[in-house]
């Protein structure tokens, strides 16, 4: 069964909130070091 | 070590803070100023200081942007996590020990690796700032200047390419003498 978004803890929602902020960010090259890893890992 | 790692870091994300601070305080000041003038006020600028003063806008805008990025996408490493610290009691101390070092260890690389991008995109963030500000400090003076004196704008600016072209030649001139002088010695 998947998460609805009352299912989530508070903590749950403040990091989905912060990764939902880096993604947009990484859209204009600006990407945390280990962000830039990972993408680098999937090429 | 970490601790300072950490340190570091946290002084880049504030610094950053404070280069947006500084750049919506500026763009702040363009809005009042753009607002109290009157829809008139940009139309009646000539060409010159209107695309330099637009160019510092845009570079202030990107600075603010660019600050807020750095302090939103930084990630701090955890170096011990919930369940670590719940095994501390099970595993024996020394195997602990080992574990919680290599992941401190683990930590300390990949924070420096962020510190590093941080400083990077910092370094971008405020040449962009003191770029935007000059800009519009530049397209200021040149528009008091114009009103004040009468000197076009375009006469203005190519006064200033001017002297800032001879200004480069005789100080490139001046470390070419000292290098040649200091080879002779």
């Amino acid at each position: 069964m998947s998460k609805t978004d009352s299912d989530e803890t508070y903590p749950e929602r403040i990091k989905a909130g912060s990764d939902r902020m880096r993604r947009f960010f990484s859209l204009f090259g600006i990407r945390s070091a280990e962000m830039e890893r990972e993408r680098s890992e999937d090429k | 070590m970490y601790d300072r790692q950490v340190a570091t870091l946290e002084n880049i994300d504030d610094k950053a803070m404070r280069t947006t601070r500084t750049a919506v305080l500026i763009l702040g000041f363009i809005a009042g100023a753009l607002t109290a003038a009157g829809p008139d006020s940009v139309s009646d600028l000539s060409i010159v200081p209107t695309i330099i003063g637009s160019f510092g806008t845009l570079a202030v805008s990107g600075s603010a942007f660019m600050g807020v990025g750095i302090y939103t996408v930084t990630e701090y490493p955890v170096e011990i996590r919930e369940g670590d610290l719940r095994s501390a009691g099970r595993a024996p101390r020394s195997a602990w020990l080992d574990g919680a070092i290599g992941r401190l260890d683990d930590a300390s690389t990949s924070i420096q690796a962020e510190i590093e991008r941080n400083a990077e995109y910092l370094e971008v963030a405020q040449l962009l700032l003191i770029t935007g500000s000059s800009s519009l400090l530049y397209a200021t003076a040149v528009t008091v200047a114009a009103r004040s004196f009468g000197v076009s704008p375009g006469e203005q600016t190519a006064a200033v390419v001017i002297g800032a072209t001879l200004m480069a030649v005789v100080l490139w001139g001046r470390v070419k003498l000292r290098d040649r002088k200091s080879r002779s010695r």
